[in-house]
């Protein structure tokens, strides 16, 4: 019995010693955001949305310009989460360092007493490609 | 990418003669001609195109800051180059302010990740105050670019 014991003993050491440490994987090295693991999401205060970005230019700057001009609508706070990096959605500096092409999924999330106007606002901007006209560039690729 | 990736050197101008958005906007234009990464038949054809985008709305994105762009097919890759102003260029920018430092992009029609990638590294840097501040103080083109040379090496 006191040879199981001990066995089991054994068998409880903690496997590994770097569970914790930090990732560097994590932070986006091309980014000076400060990295975050997720958005809030426990306060009720606070909304989040995922939107995809659908217009061919990507969140160059007068597609950020809007959003932040948007953004500054509303009293809630605006965070912008992309790559495991977080944006400030009312600063145009901040944005332009998404650089976040076609494609990319990023997420809106507001806190205040209008967050849930300014996500639903916002969330609409991204999916309507910036009310801009959505510049093909299929047809530029393939000509000669 | 780094700065010195798309800003030409030769290019470099470090006192603006012009106070206004169109005369700043051909000096850069020209200094790009002169430098030979544009084609100088091409320079009247890219500055009406960076300012067709200005009139979209403003690329003075504040803080002293613009970034004035156009996509154009006489370019095969991203062409670019920075310059100073001692006086400020009225530019309509975001926040009314005269803009010092200048940041002139013309990218291939069809490769907006590289434009992208450069509006990061513009953005990215100008978030350093000690940066903004340096690149104001720069005298000499050998000035700006040991500057961008330097910033580009920490950043890797």
């Amino acid at each position: 019995m006191t040879r199981l014991l001990i066995t089991n003993f054994y068998f409880h050491q903690p496997i590994g010693s770097d569970r914790g440490a930090f990732d560097p994987n994590r932070s986006n090295p091309r980014s000076a955001a400060k990295p975050s693991l997720s958005p809030m999401t426990h306060d009720p205060s606070s909304f989040s949305r995922q939107v995809e970005i659908t217009n061919a230019l990507g969140l160059h700057l007068r597609t950020a310009a809007k959003f932040e001009e948007s953004a500054r609508r509303f009293r809630a706070d605006v965070r912008v989460f992309f790559n495991g990096c977080e944006y400030n959605g009312k600063s145009i500096m901040s944005l332009l360092t998404m650089a976040a092409e076609k494609g990319a999924m990023i997420t809106i999330e507001a806190k205040g007493d209008d967050a849930n106007e300014a996500v639903d606002v916002l969330a609409e901007l991204v999916l309507a490609k910036f009310h801009e006209i959505d510049e093909e560039l299929g047809a530029e690729e393939s000509a000669p | 990418m780094k700065l010195l990736d798309f800003v030409s050197r030769e290019a470099i101008l470090v006192d603006l003669d012009a106070a206004g958005k169109e005369e700043a906007i051909r000096e850069i234009v020209a200094a790009l001609c002169q430098a030979g990464r544009l084609n100088v038949a091409d320079q009247e054809s890219v500055s009406r195109a960076i300012l067709n985008r200005e009139q979209l709305g403003s690329t003075g994105i504040g803080q002293g800051v613009a970034v004035p762009h156009t996509r154009h097919p006489t370019v095969d890759r991203l062409v670019g180059t920075v310059a100073l102003s001692r006086g400020g260029v009225e530019f309509a920018a975001l926040d009314n302010e005269p803009v010092y430092i200048l940041f002139l992009l013309i990218s291939p029609p069809n490769q907006p990740g590289d434009h992208l990638r450069a509006l990061e590294n513009i953005s990215r840097h100008l978030k350093d105050e000690r940066f903004v501040s340096f690149l104001r103080q720069a005298k000499t083109r050998e000035n700006v670019v040991e500057l961008l040379e330097e910033y580009d090496q920490s950043a890797s």
